[in-house]
Order: structure tokens, then sequence, then C-alpha cells
């Protein structure tokens, strides 16, 4: 059985809204459209993000426990390598190694941050583009595109120009 | 036209066409860029020596263009998270041209310590690594927590600005040509817009901005232990942490107007740069110039009321000696001519509220220059005084930092769309959905 994509574009978040939903009433998985648009329409998306909900916040901490111990262990490690005599005073002492420590927490945070935005947006993703995308969405179009197979095709083609959907090459 | 085109065609426009003005900015920046470049290559062929650097002002105009340019950069990251994380409306066209300045005043600032440490060839000294006997550097030492903190600041500003601007270089890689087209095109990272990725992106952006803010804070508080963890009069004080921060916020606004007020007027962005934009951030400026009054006058009063012999001395030389004329111009430029043209509503206009900022933003510079010389030029052992008068090898280097940078903001204008296309869209959007919501209360009020 071979499958198509099938790229529709709308004018405006509610008929694009309508078309996903009609499309979800027909039985095509939520995971399985896919909305373009130049802007966040955060009324689409809610119900995507609710099922697949992000992680980044969680890996955004982990990231600055990972960068705090990190910041720890290189004051602590390159401070004890050397015999240095500090006349009784503390070789770490807590209060300036917190400084460091403090900003590599932070550095770890918003790395972490980074990476996980990538792997989770599928970014770097050159190849996508060239498959699945049209440039109309930055003149302010919605394009909602799903993968059909030759049995839906028509039906789903249907639904979409029924909410209001042009049908793109 | 639809709103979303007439969005991207003004702001697409100065940065797919070229006009004179831009070659014209280019040329006297790139000049004055390269005589600096002399006159550094002049100091590291002569020596130090050819500097207003003596015994006992080691410290001088190049740390004074440190801490003003790292000050500098507090207008755009952290002003811009915090509108964020307040989720103020306004800031939509304001946030990238802010955090631009941050990236660019902290690439000029951090070069400072580099130019005035002479032998520029050993900067690597600066990064934490150990010598040829195995030690490291002092992790006590605040100048190494200036590495740390401003590495941090660079690298999440960098991101900071990154992220929110990956959707409008993918505006631009459908719309531009040739090298351009494949630039935008490799650093769009082939972003298509998906609600993904939106949802992603705008969850990324708000924890940056959380994490971004107390890092912003950290940067300038360790600028000013460099000077308050010393012994030194006039520098070591407990309030200097939040004085230091509420200066680099208030010359961060300051710039942050200046720069908006050109850009308003030179690339026509009267329609989304608006009065409101340049109102609200003159309030804000107006609130930090009190809070900055009041720090100066605290820190002021308690040195006089102490009377301590060499406190004193460096006090009695900002307030009635050598440094008094510029004391007085810094209180003029900061306080007496803000004040009164952004408190009165009538003056508050765009060019006056601009004219206001280039005040606090020399007054702030010479607040900068009165914490760092007069007090290394009165040590606590007298017979060592001397004054300071710089040389035009720092004076070059310092004005060819202030053309680098404008070089560099309008590289980046010229590259870049300077204020964020698709925020922008989104946030006259939600105008229109309270438009249309109003609309609606009222229509059912009336046939209720």
């Amino acid at each position: 059985m071979t499958s198509k994509h099938l790229h529709f574009s709308f004018e405006g978040p509610d008929r694009a809204r309508r078309a996903v939903r009609e499309l979800e009433r027909a039985g095509v998985v939520r995971s399985r459209v896919t909305v373009m648009s130049g802007e966040p329409f955060l009324e689409i998306d809610d119900p995507l993000a609710a099922a697949h909900p992000s992680h980044i916040g969680w890996f955004s901490l982990a990231g600055g426990v990972v960068g705090g111990l990190a910041g720890f262990a290189l004051v602590y490690l390159s401070s004890h390598s050397y015999p240095l005599v500090t006349g009784a005073m503390p070789i770490v002492p807590p209060m300036t190694t917190g400084i460091v420590v403090y900003e590599t927490t932070a550095i770890g945070a918003i790395v972490a941050t980074l990476l996980r935005m990538l792997w989770e947006t599928a970014l770097p993703g050159w190849k996508k583009l060239r498959s699945d995308y049209d440039a109309e969405i930055e003149d302010g179009g919605i394009i909602v595109s799903t993968e059909a197979s030759s049995e839906d095709e028509n039906k789903l083609r249907s639904i979409l120009s029924a909410a209001g959907g042009r049908e793109m090459a | 036209m639809r709103i979303v085109e007439r969005i991207n065609r003004d702001l697409l426009k100065p940065v797919l066409e070229t006009s004179w003005r831009f070659y014209a900015i280019v040329v006297v920046c790139g000049a004055v860029v390269a005589w600096a470049l002399f006159c550094w290559g002049w100091q590291l062929h002569y020596g130090i020596g050819v500097t207003g650097k003596r015994r006992p002002e080691f410290w001088s105009l190049y740390i004074t263009n440190f801490v003003f340019w790292i000050g500098i950069s507090h207008a755009g990251t952290l002003i811009s998270a915090i509108l964020r994380v307040a989720n103020a409306g306004w800031r939509r066209p304001v946030t990238r041209c802010a955090e631009a300045i941050t990236v660019f005043a902290l690439l000029v600032g951090s070069m400072f310590p580099i130019i005035h440490m002479g032998r520029a060839w050993l900067f690597y000294w600066l990064v934490p690594y150990p010598n040829d006997r195995m030690l490291w550097p002092n992790y006590r030492s605040p100048l190494i927590w200036d590495f740390f903190a401003i590495t941090t600041y660079l690298i999440g500003s960098l991101i900071y600005l990154y992220l929110p601007l990956i959707p409008d270089l993918a505006l631009l890689r459908d719309k531009a040509s040739g090298w351009r087209g494949r630039l935008y095109y490799i650093l769009s990272l082939g972003w298509r817009g998906t609600e993904t990725q939106w949802h992603r992106l705008e969850k990324a952006v708000s924890i940056m901005a959380i994490v971004i803010i107390p890092v912003a804070v950290s940067v300038h508080t360790i600028v000013s232990w460099d000077f308050a963890m010393t012994i030194n009069p006039m520098w070591n004080s407990t309030i200097f942490a939040p004085y230091f921060v509420t200066g680099a916020i208030f010359s961060g606004i300051a710039a942050l107007i200046v720069a908006m007020a050109v850009l308003r007027h030179v690339l026509h962005l009267e329609r989304y740069l608006e009065e409101k934009h340049f109102s609200n951030l003159a309030l804000l400026l107006l609130v930090m110039s009190l809070l900055w009054a009041y720090f100066t006058f605290s820190e002021y009063l308690t040195v006089w009321y102490a009377n301590e012999p060499a406190e004193m001395a460096v006090f009695w030389s900002k307030v009635w000696g050598p440094y008094s004329p510029l004391f007085y111009t810094m209180i003029v430029c900061c306080l007496v001519i803000p004040v009164p043209i952004i408190a009165i509503k009538k003056t508050r206009r765009v060019w006056l509220v601009a004219i206001a900022s280039l005040f606090v933003c020399a007054g702030m510079w010479l607040e900068r220059f009165l914490i760092v010389v007069p007090t290394l030029g009165h040590p606590r052992l007298p017979f060592n005084w001397r004054g300071y008068s710089t040389t035009w090898v720092e004076l070059s280097i310092t004005a060819g930092t202030f053309a680098y940078f404008i070089l560099l903001y309008v590289l980046f204008a010229k590259l870049f769309p300077i204020i964020s296309i698709w925020e922008l869209k989104e946030g006259r959007r939600h105008e229109e959905e309270i438009v249309v919501k109003s609309d609606d209360v009222e229509a059912s009020a009336f046939q209720f």
C-alpha cells in the first residue's frame, strides 16, 4: 500500500484548527498531522503539546546540576593538584567557590536547554525542508499536511478541502 | 495589503535593500577602527608606557571602558528577559534591538582586559588552565570570577539572541538569494515552523529568560567585586554590587533608547518603534536614574560622615579637587538633564528622550572613570599620590571601540531583521483578537 503526503494551505488559524479536528474525527492520529506556520498558533498546538509534553525544563535542571558539579570539580581538583601553602586558610573556600559554581551551573542549564530544544525540534533538519515544506507560510498561510494511504487519500482530501483548504502541488 | 505582508515588507526592506547610509557608516566607523588598530599596534610595539598608566594609576581608561561596556551590555538580555518573563506585550519590537546590544557590548568590553594587560599575546593566561608548573589560577580572585561570569553571559546572550532569530532566518532563507540565501539556509537549521518547533522554541526561550536574569545580575556584581574586594579607599564598599548593577541597567536602558531612536529614524521604523515604546523605556530610565542617585548619595554620605582620612582624600578629589568638574558633569548628565525631560509628559518625546539618554551614557562613562581613577591616584600612603593624564593612544583606542560597536551593530542590522518579525506578527494578532473579543462583549451586552 503506497502513501502520499497531502499539503493544504489555509488562511487563518480557525480554518486550520477545524481541518485538524476533522482529520482527527476521521481517525487520523494527531501525531501524523503536521501544522506549519510563520508564527506560533498556540490554540492549534496545545492538544499536541499535551500529548507530547516537552522535557526541556528537566534537561535544563539536569544541565544545571551537571554544570555546577563540573565547576566544583574544576575548582576542587585543580586547587588540590598543587601543594600551595595557604597559611591555614581553606584551599577551597565555600564562598568564592560558590561564585564559580554559580556561573557553571548557569552555563550548564543554558547549554542543556539549547541542546534539548534542538533535539525535540529535530534541528538541524535540512532534509525535511526539501520534502515537507512550503514557503507560503511566510506570507501568512498555514499549511496542514498529513500522510494518507491510497485508500484514504480522496476522503482526507475532501475533508481538508471542505475545511477551507487549498491543495498545494 | 495584509498585515503579515506589510510587516514582512517593512522589516525585510532594511535587510534586503542597501542605501548609501550603510556604506557611509561602514566607511567612517571602519576608518576609526583601523586607526584604533594602528594605535594598539603602536602600544604593542612600544610597550604599555605609551598609555597614561603610571604608578599608582595602573587601572585607567581601559578598565573604565571595560566596566562601561559590561554595564551597557545589561541593556539587552536582562531587559528583554525581564519583559519576557513579565509577558509585557510592548516588548516585542524592542527585544532584538536590546539583545544585540548585549552581545556586541560584551564583545567590545571583553577586549579591554586583553588590551589593558599590554602583552596581548598572553591573553590565554586569563583562561583557567594550568601553567608550566601545573599551577592553576587562583579561584579566590575576582578576576577569575570575571572570566566565568562574562563567558557565561556571552554564551547565554548569544544563544538567547539566536533562538528567537531562527524563525526570522527561515523567513529570510525563503526571500533572499545568492550567498545570503545560503547563509540563512545554514543558520535557520532547516526550520519549518511546525507546531512542535514553535512550542519547543517558546519553551526554550522562556527557560532561557529565567536563567539569564541571575547571570546578568551576577556579571556586574562580579565586576563591582573587582574593586570592592580590595581595601582601597572608596572601593571597599558593601553596596558596590547593587550600585554597579543599578548603574549598568541605567546606562543599558539609555544605550537601548539611543539605538532604537537611531534605527527608527534611519530605517523608517516609526510604525513599529512607536512613541509608547520610548515612553515606557523612558519611565524605566527615570526609575533607574533616581535609584542611581540614591545609591550615589548613600555611598558619598557614608564616606563623608565617617571622615576617615584615606577615604576623604579620594572623596575631596572628586567633590572639590581635580576631578570635581567631571563629578558635577556626571551629576548633570545622569540626573539634572534626564529627570525633568522624562518626568514631564510633554517633553517625553522620542528625540528628547534620546538626547537625555545620550547624556546618561556620557554621564555613566564618567561615573566609571570616577570610580576607577581617583581611588588609585590616592592610595593610603600620600607620598604615592599622583594625578592621571591620558594619552592619544588610550583615547584613540577608546574611540575605536565605540566605532567598532557601532560597526558591529550596523552589520547585524544589515544582515538580520533588527525587530523580531514573528513576535511582532504574533503580537499584532493578539491585539486584533482582543479587539474582536471586546467587540463581541459589547455586542452581547447590547443584545442583553
